[in-house]
């Protein structure tokens, strides 16, 4: 539906339209012995973005495309090789686009465009060449149309790409490279010099997390703090959340989302004097007769006292929305991607069990909890993000990344601070939501 | 897993603590350990001083006097003492929660008595502590108040103690009762005592120390065996079973038995009401049980559960038998 919609729109901007012919521009035309046969662009009239937009629609029409970075070329059956004979003739960086190709490609997606003229632009002598499918191989119905200024903006347009090295014949292009191509072009030509990537995705994720505390003493004890070490040892926690995603440039990306975690900390300790009691059925035999034994069988609770180790598992839980912005770049077939940003604590609880003043366990939940706080602060976050595509839309990636937080999470009556710092690798997958 | 709730105890025991130790003994049990119990049981003991040479009638604040004649007392030596302060210490048993604070059962070897009053009395030499004895030809006389019906056909009792006699507040295992030679009825009187009017009976005895104004029972046409049972944390070694009369001033001390690990006691009337006790010391706590029985049957072996009390709380509940 979205794609009817945009032909639709392409249709009727673009039917009416015609183009004002630049001064000198028909002067450079010969009427008469290269007219092409097919429906010929007047571009005489170009400016900036108009000339992008007719490019890109010439661009859609096209069956293949020579990328500069991307090296996007569309072929009629993805294979650069079924049209190379009139890119192969480009000894410069050109952007060809072939008529009628693009029909069995994108069936109804760009059906206006389907009797578009070959163009071709050569950046080193910075003109524009446009000619039917007929003439094409004789190149002998050029039309140079650009000036310096309007090629250099339409080459910084993204739907144009270049080639270089020509080696176009061996290039073979996926659908995904298409789509992408298609993306571009759409933004560019309604919104010529915006951001062409208008993409959207959303990052589930989740992996584990390890915590590094840091205890200070506030007014406790050394005892205190000494008992408490020993007693606490911290284990693996997780994480999870989902980021929403949106590229700013080619390279840069800018996140948010909602982030969940939660750091376990096995708490351990002892108590004295503890009784416990267990029932038992014991079987008495009374002899108050020879010959006459009464057999009582009792069942009671018997006691005994002891010390217990008790271990508890202690959980410290957060939420957090985080602003991440990520430099994000590509090498062979893995994508690789830089993030820095500022984590925000939207809530903070803990369960689990501390020592109070007198170093007696107490068990504490988000009832009882007066040491640490709901909220702490701000934290700083840094991750490495490995991604690797898995189809068109979705990417996995593994994003070690570590967590600094700014603020103690305990309150200032306590008697020690405590900060945790968070180490951890997130999993998770990159889909693309909205082009 | 880490996501889940980790959470464990451990409990480990005590090697050589006392509530762990739920073994009998089949020897004699050792009650010294019982001492802070018996400490904090003891009834209040009355003391007065007087002139040993001049004798005196001594009126203590209970409804119980003593009356000690001019050269009763004798020291260590045999001489009489016929000058000096000395002092009387009287300790009252009324009740038989008293008798059970003092672990002084109502019994003569296997016989049972019901008593009216224990009295425990000695004196000594004020300063020095010398214990006194009475002269063979003099005696003493002991008033005190019967709480209950007159009872006409009581007899002196002496205590049989240890020997050596049990120091400090050690129960005495061996404590017994035994008959007076002299087996005439003990003289009842009638009278104003403390400004009330009141009656009781008269001990008139040259003897020391464990007195009591008791009558064997009539033995029943029909007795048993009666066993007590208690759980495993009670043991004989810390623990001790009262057998309570409910209508008549009777104690047993309940035997404990390590073979069946039960107390037990013998001669019970069947179908009598009693009530069993236990105290029990473990470690530094105290625990106290009580059984009611409404009917004694034959043969019957009744379950106690003792519960941790403080001495205050048996001593209440001892005052309440």
């Amino acid at each position: 539906m979205e794609n009817n919609h945009f032909d639709h729109f392409i249709r009727e901007k673009m039917q009416d339209h015609e183009s004002s012919v630049p001064a000198g521009l028909w002067d450079k035309v010969n009427p008469a012995t290269n007219a092409p046969t097919g429906k010929v662009i007047k571009l005489h009239t170009l400016k900036n973005w108009g000339l992008s937009a007719v490019l890109l629609m010439a661009g859609l029409g096209s069956s293949f495309v020579v990328a500069d970075s991307k090296r996007y070329t569309i072929g009629a059956d993805g294979n650069i090789g079924a049209t190379g004979s009139n890119s192969t003739n480009v000894t410069q960086a050109v952007l060809v686009t072939e008529t009628n190709t693009i029909i069995t490609n994108t069936s109804n997606k760009v059906a206006l465009l389907v009797k578009l003229p070959i163009v071709q632009l050569n950046e080193t002598s910075k003109q524009l060449t446009i000619s039917d499918k007929e003439n094409s191989s004789n190149s002998n119905s050029n039309y140079n149309v650009f000036e310096n200024e309007t090629f250099t903006k339409f080459k910084a347009a993204n739907t144009i790409s270049f080639v270089r090295n020509n080696n176009l014949s061996s290039y073979k292009f996926s659908s995904k490279d298409y789509n992408k191509y298609l993306n571009d072009l759409k933004l560019s030509l309604l919104c010529p010099g915006s951001n062409p990537n208008s993409d959207w995705y959303i990052e589930p994720f989740a992996g584990p997390i390890y915590g590094s505390k840091k205890v200070t003493n506030n007014t406790a004890t050394t005892s205190y703090l000494q008992q408490k070490d020993s007693s606490e040892s911290m284990r693996i926690g997780y994480a999870a959340g989902v980021n929403l995603v949106k590229p700013i440039s080619e390279h840069f990306v800018l996140k948010t989302g909602v982030w969940v975690s939660q750091m376990n900390e096995r708490f351990s300790y002892k108590t004295e004097n503890e009784i416990k009691t267990t029932t038992v059925v014991t079987v008495r035999n009374i002899i108050r007769a020879p010959g006459d034994t009464l057999k009582i069988s009792d069942t009671s609770s018997v006691q005994q006292i002891g010390y217990k180790n008790t271990v508890v598992g202690n959980r410290y839980k957060t939420l957090d929305i985080p602003v991440i912005i990520g430099y994000e770049f590509s090498k062979g077939s893995l994508k690789f991607g830089i993030n820095a940003g500022v984590i925000f604590n939207m809530k903070h609880g803990f369960e689990g069990a501390v020592y109070d003043s007198s170093l007696t366990a107490i068990n504490i939940n988000k009832e009882t909890n007066n040491v640490y706080k709901t909220n702490i602060g701000l934290g700083l976050y840094a991750g490495f993000r490995i991604a690797k595509d898995i189809n068109d839309k979705t990417q996995l990636f593994v994003e070690p990344h570590f967590r600094y937080n700014l603020s103690n999470m305990t309150t200032p009556n306590t008697s020690f601070n405590q900060k945790i710092n968070v180490t951890g690798v997130n999993v998770g997958l990159r889909i693309k939501i909205k082009d | 897993m880490a996501c889940n709730k980790e959470f464990s105890e451990q409990f480990n025991t005590y090697n050589n603590n006392e509530l762990n130790d739920t073994v009998w003994t089949a020897g004699k049990p050792n009650l010294d350990k019982f001492a802070d119990l018996a400490k904090g049981l003891t009834p209040l003991i009355f003391g007065e001083s007087f002139d040993a040479g001049k004798g005196d009638t001594i009126n203590f604040n209970e409804p119980i006097s003593i009356e000690i004649p001019k050269g009763s007392l004798v020291n260590n030596a045999g001489r009489t003492q016929d000058t000096g302060k000395a002092r009387v210490e009287l300790l009252w048993l009324r009740k038989k929660g008293d008798f059970i604070k003092c672990f002084k059962a109502t019994t003569s070897g296997e016989s049972i008595l019901e008593s009216a009053g224990e009295v425990f009395v000695r004196m000594y030499h004020y300063y020095s502590g010398q214990e006194y004895a009475i002269h063979n030809s003099s005696a003493i006389t002991i008033k005190f108040r019967e709480n209950y019906t007159l009872k006409n056909n009581l007899q002196l009792f002496q205590g049989k103690e240890s020997n050596p006699l049990a120091a400090g507040n050690r129960i005495d295992t061996a404590h017994t009762w035994n008959r007076c030679a002299d087996t005439s009825y003990l003289p009842t009187w009638q009278g104003i005592m403390n400004g009330a009017n009141m009656y009781g009976y008269t001990i008139r005895t040259n003897q020391l120390r464990w007195l009591g104004a008791s009558r064997f029972i009539e033995k029943a046409a029909s007795t048993t065996n009666l066993y007590s049972v208690l759980p495993q944390n009670f043991t004989n070694k810390n623990t001790l079973v009262f057998l309570v009369f409910k209508n008549i001033q009777s104690v047993i001390a309940m035997t404990p038995d390590a073979a069946s690990k039960c107390f037990w006691t013998k001669n019970i009337p069947v179908g009598t009401a009693v009530k069993l006790v236990s105290l029990s010391q473990i470690g530094t706590s105290f625990y106290y049980g009580e059984k009611e029985i409404s009917s004694v049957a034959k043969g019957a072996a009744y379950k106690i559960e003792p519960a941790k009390k403080t001495i205050a709380e048996i001593i209440t509940a001892l005052n309440n038998l």
